[in-house]
């Protein structure tokens, strides 16, 4: 898929760039036991750190296609890095998908010993709830730090994260954890329609202009007492800034057509796919907007910079999307799941959570060979989840399609709701439009569908 | 290894007489042996001398047979006695029993009626607790520990096996626990605490095994996916069963909910011990007479060692409730002990593979092996023979073929004779009414197994308020039956009939 190639970096397996600092490297299970004590890369020395079934090997493991002496982790003296060797396992050692004999171990790095799967990681840490409903481990723990005590401040907050990251998530976390009576409402600035921001943002009076034929409070009164996100805040038309940052010095709105400004009380979370400071540097947002937005400021990381979070996270949904009957998965399933980059991130998880469910409700056990097959390319690369800035990870720009759903998948929702098009777009979670136009971009006979379930 | 046949005609601790090899495990070997006084049949495992060797491992074994021996419940499997050998090989006798795993039941049965499974269930439940009460923790529950003998009157009498096992297993690994992705135990009926490696696995682990069983009795699936190790480990630490109205629906809803509550992942929210389980499963509980399949006597001697041990029941085709099946083979005692190996392959050193084997094989000893003579179906059908070993000293073969052959052709006696027209199993309408003509028909004898429980009143849990009707599934009708529980001395009330036949 194109917005994935554009959102990984290309390094060679392993290695550590130059300058980068050797971050506290660790070894995390995610399969089948994620409980299983991470293996500290740090400490390692030049003796080798043994990993099999036998009872003399330092970590041991046990369950389905580890060998007596599986594989050994050193330290390689010349450049300090952490290699992985295989040591005559049946099953081989694999490194983001491909058996290798000996392999240099980075962040990022999908190992799989048999039937385990494990993460290279400079972040373990047991995977848990963060913020009410906002899931995972300890990289999103830092990441979203500041918030906890910010939540219950009225500072406005700034969340920056790629699509999919969760943003609305953490605005509702951050909107319960304030304690803040009124609702949380969610406007994305870049589906309000061209000319019509400003009135949907502030209000209007009932003919205040052509087709207002009734008054409009505006999200920011709707939001009287609660939480205002503004996702893809630097999308706003210049003019509606500048009368967005008088609403904010103020505290009261200016609704079309009315005499006098109401006064408001409202919390501020403005969010977009990349940073604001960037925005203004493109000439796309006011600098001053931004002085008097950012209280804090946090970025979301994507997944790919945490796949120990994936597999947890994968269990979480599947268990509150499935309908009491959830399937198991098995270890070459959860590699694959671990290896893809997730160029839409959290919501694109759910999807695919969405999509299993549709197409193999029946499976008792899930395999690789039920994911999509952009899911099965092998990962040809690693890529540093710890490095420090990583401006090509982000694909912004990119705008990518939001919603990877395949046809079969909608083929399938359509069967499994007789045809009804409503019914099949809420299993996919899309919209009915986007299903329309699925359908008719691939010639989907709705009518022979809906006739199939009417045969015996 | 002691080689298979090198004790033969042995006497052993000066009254047991080595009559035949049945299996042989990776710590030891297994016989079936004769006292030569009373001629009663004991299995007797030996501990490879070499092992004996180990003191620690030795005092374990000891302290473990006596926890066994200790316990005093009729659904625990007992070890008799303790001894070392001749050539310093350490013993432990066992009741000699015969009749199947829940396992093997299971799979021959598909799915059991819902109050034999309950029933079955219940009396595991019972030998648990009595295990608990001692402080020992079994932490390997599943359908192959869960042995089903027959009682003198045709009911099931479940025994518990392998207590301990586990439990001196993780002794054995001491504090080597650190770094490792180990667990013990079959996934299947492993709590989730269990698979998820947590230190803390308790009384409330096997409570949870429990209802995984009998999650699987009544509805024929595992209460957790998977088609791996792994696969299903994962699954049970991380989502709940499978909701058992989906995985077999129309099953009663309060033992639904009895079943589910058990299963829960939180361990608080279990029943809080297999005694407060059994207690909630009494209103569907009912012991009732099974036919009694044909019991498997054709197995070779030396390959499969244990056939004659775990004489395996086949139904019947006159009377199979189902289809009838081909018998299954017996399994010996050893092989009954692989999957447990599979699930925990990691092999230590060979001395620790070597013990923890034995501590394996002893549990199947103590499984399998466990002397409990289920003469039933043999003293029903001979009025005039001898009918309880103790009665009874009188010319039995080595082997015990014979007799099982005999009591092949044997069928279950229903005590409650007026109330069964021969030859048709009996559709029960009125449970209430039954259980009275039951309770009014004069105590029966039972055939006096080697351990003579002491009759238990089971009034309690006859009079208990069970639904009427409501537990019973269409097509599985409970048939009148005596239950357990008469005196379990005395000469054997000859069968008046045969309903069977």
């Amino acid at each position: 898929m194109r917005a994935a190639e554009g959102s990984t970096t290309i390094t060679e397996i392993g290695s550590l760039r130059a300058g980068e600092r050797t971050a506290p490297l660790a070894l995390v299970w995610v399969f089948p036991l994620a409980k299983t004590p991470a293996v500290e890369l740090a400490a390692l020395g030049e003796h080798p750190l043994v990993i099999g079934r036998e009872e003399t090997c330092d970590v041991r493991l046990q369950g389905d296609g580890v060998s007596r002496r599986h594989a050994a982790l050193r330290r390689n003296p010349a450049d300090g890095s952490v290699v992985i060797d295989d040591q005559g396992s049946r099953n081989g050692v694999r490194v983001n998908g491909r058996r290798a004999q000996s392999v240099r171990l980075a962040a990022g790095d999908v190992v799989r010993l048999g039937g385990w799967v494990g993460v290279v990681t400079a972040r373990p840490g047991e995977f848990a709830e963060v913020m009410p409903g906002v899931f995972g481990g300890r990289t999103l723990k830092e990441a979203l730090a500041p918030l906890a005590r910010a939540a219950a401040s009225d500072l406005p907050i700034v969340l920056e994260g790629e699509t999919g990251t969760g943003k609305e998530v953490v605005a509702r976390a951050v909107h319960a954890a304030s304690g803040r009576a009124g609702p949380l409402i969610a406007v994305n600035c870049a589906a309000l329609p061209e000319g019509l921001a400003e009135a949907e943002l502030f209000g209007y009076r009932r003919g205040a202009f052509t087709g207002a034929d009734r008054p409009s409070p505006g999200f920011f009164r709707s939001a009287e007492g609660g939480t205002l996100l503004l996702d893809e805040v630097s999308d706003l038309p210049m003019p509606v800034q500048a009368k967005l940052l008088r609403v904010l010095e103020e505290r009261e709105v200016q609704p079309l057509g009315e005499v006098r400004p109401v006064p408001i009380d409202v919390r501020l979370v403005v969010a977009g796919q990349q940073s604001l400071v960037r925005s203004v540097e493109e000439g796309r947002f006011r600098a001053d907007l931004l002085a008097r937005v950012e209280g804090v400021t946090v970025k979301l990381p994507p997944l790919r910079d945490r796949r120990q979070d994936v597999l947890p996270l994968f269990s979480r949904l599947i268990g509150e999307l499935g309908t009491g009957v959830v399937p198991a998965v098995e270890s070459d399933f959860v590699e694959r799941l671990t290896l893809h980059d997730w160029p839409f991130n959290v919501r694109e998880l759910v999807l695919l959570v969405r999509r299993l469910l549709v197409l193999h409700a029946d499976v008792s056990t899930l395999r690789a060979e039920h994911l999509p097959e952009r899911l099965l390319v092998a990962k040809t690369s690693a890529e540093s989840g710890v490095t420090a800035s990583k401006p090509t990870s982000s694909p912004s720009h990119a705008k990518p399609d939001p919603d990877p759903i395949e046809l079969p998948a909608l083929v399938a929702a359509l069967r499994a709701s007789g045809g009804n098009v409503a019914r099949a777009s809420a299993l996919l979670g899309i919209t009915r439009q986007r299903a329309y136009r699925l359908m008719e971009g691939n010639a989907i006979d709705l009518e022979a569908l809906r006739q199939e379930r009417g045969e015996p | 290894m002691i080689g298979e046949g090198n004790r033969l005609d042995e006497i052993v601790g000066g009254k047991y007489r080595i009559v035949r090899f049945l299996a042989s495990g990776g710590m030891g070997s297994v016989y079936e042996a004769q006292q030569v006084i009373v001629r009663r049949r004991f299995a007797i495992k030996f501990l490879h001398p070499e092992l004996a060797l180990r003191r620690e491992l030795l005092t374990r074994f000891q302290r473990e047979a006596e926890a066994a021996g200790a316990l005093e419940s009729e659904n625990v499997a007992a070890a008799l006695d303790f001894g070392i050998a001749a050539d310093g090989a350490p013993y432990i006798v066992l009741e000699y029993l015969v009749g199947e795993n829940l396992e093997q039941l299971r799979e021959r049965e598909e799915r059991l009626p819902l109050t034999r499974a309950v029933n079955l269930v219940q009396q595991a439940c019972r030998g648990v607790q009595a295990a608990h009460a001692a402080g020992i923790v079994h932490r390997d529950l599943k359908p192959q520990n869960l042995f089903v003998c027959r009682r003198g009157d045709g009911t099931d009498l479940v025994k518990v096996l392998d207590f301990g096992v586990a439990k001196l297993e993780v002794v054995e690994r001491g504090g080597a626990e650190t770094r490792t992705g180990t667990v013990l135990g079959t996934p299947s009926y492993m709590s989730p605490e269990q698979a998820r490696g947590e230190k803390k696995v308790d009384h409330l682990s096997d409570v949870y095994a429990l209802g995984a069983v009998l999650y699987e009795l009544l509805s024929g699936r595992k209460p957790h996916p998977g088609d791996s190790h792994n696969a299903i480990l994962h699954h049970i630490a991380t989502q709940p069963a499978i909701p058992l109205a989906q995985a077999f629906p129309g099953l009663p809803a309060e033992l639904v909910a009895v079943v589910e509550r058990t299963l829960a992942d939180d361990a608080a929210r279990r029943p809080a011990s297999a005694g407060e389980l059994a207690e909630a499963l009494t209103p569907w509980s009912i012991a009732e007479v099974w036919p009694t399949p044909k019991l498997e006597t054709s197995a070779p001697r030396h390959s499969e060692p244990s056939s004659t041990l775990l004489a395996v029941e086949a139904p019947a085709a006159s009377r199979a409730r189902s289809s009838p099946l081909p018998p299954a083979p017996a399994e010996p005692a050893v092989a009954e002990r692989k999957p447990v190996g599979k699930s925990d392959p990691a092999p230590r050193s060979r001395e620790e593979e070597r013990s923890r084997a034995w501590v394996v094989s002893l549990g199947v000893a103590l499984a399998v092996a466990l002397a409990v003579i289920v003469v039933l179906a043999r003293s029903e059908h001979v009025p005039d023979a001898p009918l309880a070993t103790h009665e009874s000293p009188g010319p039995r073969e080595a082997s015990a073929a014979p007799a099982l052959r005999e009591a092949a052709t044997a069928a279950p006696q229903p005590e409650t004779p007026g109330t069964l027209p021969a030859g048709a199993p009996t559709r029960l309408v009125d449970v209430a009414a039954t259980a009275q003509s039951v309770e009014a028909v004069s105590p029966v004898k039972a055939p006096a197994p080697a351990v003579t429980a002491p009759a238990r009143g089971r009034t309690a849990e006859r009079s208990s308020g069970r639904p009427a009707g409501r537990p019973f599934e269409p097509g599985a009708p409970p048939r009148p039956a005596a239950e357990a529980d008469f005196p379990a001395t005395g000469p054997i009330r000859a069968p008046q009939s045969n309903p069977y036949e």
